[in-house]
């Protein structure tokens, strides 16, 4: 089962309202850890290596310290890099509009559209889809975050080829 | 020409075509790449393809249809060559280009004699070099007078037709010189006052016409074989459903001339490929008159191969390889009789409406002379994007009656469920006396047939009304 951001933001939201000082939530192969007026957080079973599921709003929910979001694999990044993360079920896939050649910039040598991490309005160019030297450039479609890019510049497409994910803004 | 090596070749098609042509590549060893839409990333042909490239949505206009997206997936998939099959791109001149500009062999004729084949002009004048008869009109008439003159050099029976008109309109049939004076003035005051220009023309009339076409295959060392004719007049608004080989009932003089003007046309236009040469054929006065060339396989190709042994497909990728034919025109020799089917995804009660769905029973026979070609299978999708062809039922058998009887334990044995079929109207064409006793004429279905079928249905208590 996948657990999305909003899930996780749901799932501290209710044990906010709620009357536990602690609580642990596992689901499948995602662990949240949360702890306040005191109590402490139960040391995190070294042998289980877990992807980490992390979304920065869920993160920045304000709980009362010391609560934290726990990533099993890496205690201390509570915010790790997304290019490797589940999508939400917010998230938004640019997929290719055809058959071709993905181009993540405008030009050789040229910087790309975008990169992880960048902020982008639904009209952005976000690469292009070349097909027989003709250049179809391919929107972002929503406003958001780019939250990752997975085909390589120059790499071969296909119709509904996933090109980047953007996590929308809220 | 030299030879160049094909390794790998785009099948730029889909449904029974493309899983034909992923069988010649399996049998010549070589790799099959598909191209297909997002609709049919799950079909057979999908299957059976060494890989597959999905081109674009299930529109044929963004993926069967358009050119780039065609191209593309075979230099993305690193094919040296491109079949186009039948429909869709086949006779697109603009994609023979495309290929030879990206370096792909193209399996079908050059794009310039793709240009002057597909011309309904182009071909004709070649027909008319090399002295075939292309019933051609008398060209506007300027007076009575010149009216009888023209219909004495064409021969009865003539249409005097309007030039402005259309549809059937302003068509007068004429029978005799007597004739001729009287429906000239009418026709042309006529079309004066219907369409506001009153030029007529005289053209032959074809009361009881056949079909007739014949398979050529020519490789790029000059030499043009024929592989026997086609009868295909069994049609309904101009689509064929049932084609058989050789052209039954025909006198072998006539036949003969047939096949050579084919081939002698073809040489003319310097053909290079499998094609058809179709021509319509007056089965009373034993005449015929040039129709049109396809430059591409036709959907019944398989019944030539049944009377001739030959594989047409594997024959292209020879050709597109700049190799000679596999056989010359003495190996050509017709055996036994062929017929074909075409098993639609429709509803012939419901005025032949497509009826996609699901597939949830598909039982076929086999057994000696029966070979089906399809992409059918229990689980398919029959897609409302594409055209409702599912499967083709080809019998082979010593005579003609052999084949029929051979084709109709076919018919009864077809299981299909989920979706409606055409099996129903075959097997009531294969009952009729007027198929049995000799090949039909191009409009008997449709003015004989489907009259007597309806009115069947009508009195039928299938139909719901207690008899």
């Amino acid at each position: 089962m996948d657990v999305s951001p909003a899930d996780i933001k749901l799932i501290l939201s209710t044990l906010q309202d709620s009357e536990f000082d602690q609580a642990e939530v596992v689901i499948g192969d995602v662990r949240i850890a949360v702890a306040r007026n005191g109590m402490t957080l139960d040391a995190v079973p070294a042998a289980e290596t877990v992807k980490p599921v992390i979304a920065a709003s869920a993160a920045a929910e304000p709980i009362t310290a010391p609560a934290a979001v726990t990533p099993t694999t890496a205690a201390s990044a509570v915010v790790a890099p997304v290019a490797a993360a589940t999508p939400s079920q917010s998230a938004h896939t640019v997929e290719s509009p055809s058959v071709g050649v993905f181009w993540r910039a405008s030009s050789p040598g040229a910087a790309p559209f975008v990169e992880v991490g960048q902020e982008v309005t639904a009209g952005d160019t976000i690469g292009i889809v070349e097909m027989m030297k003709l250049m179809n450039n391919v929107a972002a479609g929503v406003d958001g975050v780019v939250t990752a890019i997975h085909i390589d510049n120059g790499g071969s497409v296909e119709f509904g080829t996933p090109l980047v994910t953007i996590e929308p803004k809220a | 020409m030299t030879e160049k090596l094909i390794r790998r070749i785009l099948v730029a098609n889909r449904g029974e075509i493309a899983v034909r042509i992923i069988r010649a590549c399996f049998d010549e060893g070589i790799e099959s790449v598909l191209a297909c839409s997002a609709a049919d990333t799950d079909t057979l042909a999908a299957r059976l393809a060494d890989r597959v490239v999905v081109i674009g949505p299930a529109a044929a206009t963004q993926s069967y249809l358009d050119i780039p997206r065609v191209v593309q997936a075979a230099i993305s998939a690193g094919c040296d060559a491109l079949h186009p099959g039948y429909g869709f791109l086949s006779e697109r001149p603009e994609l023979v280009d495309a290929c030879e500009k990206n370096g792909i062999v193209y399996i079908g004729p050059p794009a310039e004699i793709m240009r002057r084949a597909g011309s309904k002009l182009g071909a004709r004048a070649v027909a008319d070099e090399v002295g075939i008869p292309t019933g051609a009109g008398s060209g506007g008439l300027s007076s009575a007078e010149d009216a009888i003159a023209a219909a004495q050099k064409l021969g009865f029976p003539l249409l005097l037709k309007a030039s402005a008109g259309g549809g059937g309109r302003g068509m007068t049939i004429l029978r005799s010189e007597d004739e001729v004076k009287a429906g000239y003035i009418r026709s042309s005051v006529e079309a004066e006052r219907a369409f506001g220009d009153g030029t007529v023309y005289l053209e032959p009339y074809v009361e009881h016409a056949r079909h007739v076409e014949v398979q050529i295959l020519a490789d790029s060392h000059g030499n043009v074989c024929h592989l026997g004719e086609r009868d295909c007049s069994t049609q309904r608004r101009y689509q064929k459903i049932i084609e058989e080989a050789p052209a039954a009932g025909l006198p072998g003089r006539l036949v003969e001339e047939i096949r050579t003007a084919a081939v002698n046309l073809c040489k003319g236009l310097n053909y290079v490929g499998a094609g058809t040469v179709e021509f319509l054929v007056d089965a009373e006065k034993n005449r015929f008159v040039f129709l049109e060339v396809n430059a591409r396989v036709q959907v019944e190709h398989p019944i030539s191969e049944a009377v001739t042994g030959i594989d047409i497909v594997r024959e292209q990728l020879r050709i597109a390889q700049g190799l000679p034919l596999s056989f010359t025109q003495d190996d050509v020799v017709i055996k036994g009789h062929s017929l074909e089917c075409r098993l639609n995804a429709e509803d012939s009660r419901r005025g032949f409406t497509p009826t996609p769905g699901t597939i949830t029973e598909w039982t076929v026979p086999s057994g000696e002379g029966v070979r089906i070609d399809t992409f059918a299978h229990t689980g398919a999708v029959i897609s409302p994007w594409y055209d409702s062809l599912i499967a083709k039922l080809i019998v082979h058998a010593p005579t003609r009656a052999d084949a029929i009887d051979r084709m109709r334990q076919v018919l009864a044995k077809i299981r299909v469920e989920g979706i409606s079929t055409t099996a129903a109207i075959h097997q009531a064409i294969l009952a009729h006396p007027d198929f049995e006793k000799a090949p039909v004429t191009t409009k008997w279905l449709e003015n004989v047939f489907l009259p007597e079928w309806e009115a069947d249905d009508a009195s039928s208590p299938a139909t719901g009304t207690a008899p």
